[in-house]
């Protein structure tokens, strides 16, 4: 899902490999050639199998199989929920559809400004501006167009409780397409577990870490929710627990830093903690002036 | 006294007001049917736009300008079908909705995958 270094990666190899490209539409025709190059074919060198099978010649990448089945995995336990707490309110749809668009968004907006440069030095490139997404931008791009879409259309109903878990299994298996694919993986290590993605050097899974944690994260929420919980508090709960993990896992992470010691990830992750808690942190605040 | 109790009910003896009450038009307090097709127009049209200002945005040629568009031109689409779907136009807003939920995920979510898949050849 954060495939920041991949996007790099990718970058770089469209810049050098602008001569084999090919053009969206056709010069004959109602459209003018678009200027896009397209750099086709997988490396298939690199990851653990980032090719599921062939039709063909056409390669079945293992990631887009994975991110496409964590959707349908994750809206199918969102309706599973909804149903399992008898909600029948059409505005569970819409909160469902404002988080996706607003996640999809979110995930793909923080990585446009880490690499403004890179990505507008690679002008025309249709790779430039389908590339990269973080989960950590999503997370948060999508808790704040649900905030808003509810003060706009006046959604009083509270979906946190029904949206965490699903969101939780999603993430884990979006992850197992990272790790095929070999993005988002961590640091060099000599432990036993390390994986070789294709440059022979053993790194930490980071992927594996982030599906335990998911895991754990699934198991814990459900035991929760039995015992009973308060409107949302599921997802507040969920999300406090990933960017806190997420800003631990960083440091083993093979990310470029930024800022003191902190990788841009951590710092969007700080923002969301930030986010997530302002009506705890605001009320301290205003305790202390009384 | 209650007046669902039929004898405190006076009986109505106004042969008019019976007749007007016996012959009324059932249709007489609905408002008339309004033709979906005004809807139907308005909701392709729009997606029609949307579809046209996303690929004109692409002739741009600045990545991450043309990124930055398309995610305006998606999140105002969503949240316009929603309020079109909740508010005055039902069908229109379905109609849009219908033509962004694939756009976006092609565009945000799969694109790349599309991509590297050689499949916009």
């Amino acid at each position: 899902m954060d495939s920041a270094v991949g996007l790099v990666k990718k970058l770089s190899s469209v810049r050098s490999d602008r001569i084999g490209s090919e053009i969206m539409f056709s010069q004959i025709g109602f459209f003018k050639s678009l200027p896009f190059p397209i750099s086709p074919s997988p490396n298939e060198a690199w990851g653990l199998k980032p090719v599921l099978f062939k039709i063909g010649d056409f390669p079945i990448e293992s990631y887009p199989v994975m991110l496409f089945l964590a959707l349908l995995v994750g809206i199918g336990i969102y309706v599973w929920q909804l149903k399992k707490d008898g909600i029948k309110s059409s505005n569970a749809f819409y909160i469902a559809l404002f988080g996706i668009v607003g996640g999809i968004i979110g995930a793909k907006l923080p990585l446009i400004f880490m690499y403004w440069n890179e990505i507008n030095s690679n002008t025309n490139s249709l790779n430039a501006v389908l590339q990269g997404r973080t989960i950590v931008g999503g997370l948060i791009g999508g808790s704040v167009s649900i905030l808003i879409a509810k003060r706009i259309f006046n959604i009083k109903e509270r979906m946190g409780n029904q949206l965490a878990i699903p969101i939780a299994v999603a993430m884990a298996i979006g992850r197992v397409g990272c790790l095929l694919r070999g993005c988002c993986y961590g640091k060099e290590t000599h432990i036993a577990w390390g994986i070789d993605f294709g440059d022979h050097i053993l790194r930490h899974p980071t992927q594996i870490y982030e599906i335990m944690f998911d895991i754990a994260m699934v198991i814990y929420l459900s035991l929760r929710k039995r015992k009973g919980v308060k409107p949302g508090q599921l997802y507040s709960i969920f999300l406090n627990g990933y960017l806190s993990f997420r800003f631990l896992l960083e440091f083993i992470r093979a990310e470029k830093v930024s800022f003191i010691i902190l990788t841009d990830f951590q710092i969007l992750c700080i923002v969301g903690l930030l986010f997530i808690n302002r009506k705890y942190l605001i009320s301290i605040f205003m305790r202390r002036e009384v | 006294m209650s007046n669902k109790n039929p004898e405190n009910q006076k009986p109505n003896n106004n042969i008019n007001e019976q007749y007007i009450l016996n012959n009324q038009d059932p249709n007489f307090n609905t408002p008339p049917k309004k033709s979906p097709w005004g809807e139907i127009f308005l909701g392709l049209g729009l997606s029609l736009l949307l579809i046209i200002s996303m690929v004109a945005t692409l002739y741009i040629g600045k990545a991450g300008i043309i990124s930055i568009i398309m995610f305006i031109l998606i999140s105002g689409a969503t949240f316009l079908s929603v309020r079109f779907i909740r508010r005055t136009h039902p069908i229109a807003g379905k109609i849009l909705l219908v033509t962004i939920i694939p756009l976006t995920l092609i565009l945000l979510l799969f694109g790349a995958c599309f991509v590297s898949l050689g499949g916009l050849n």
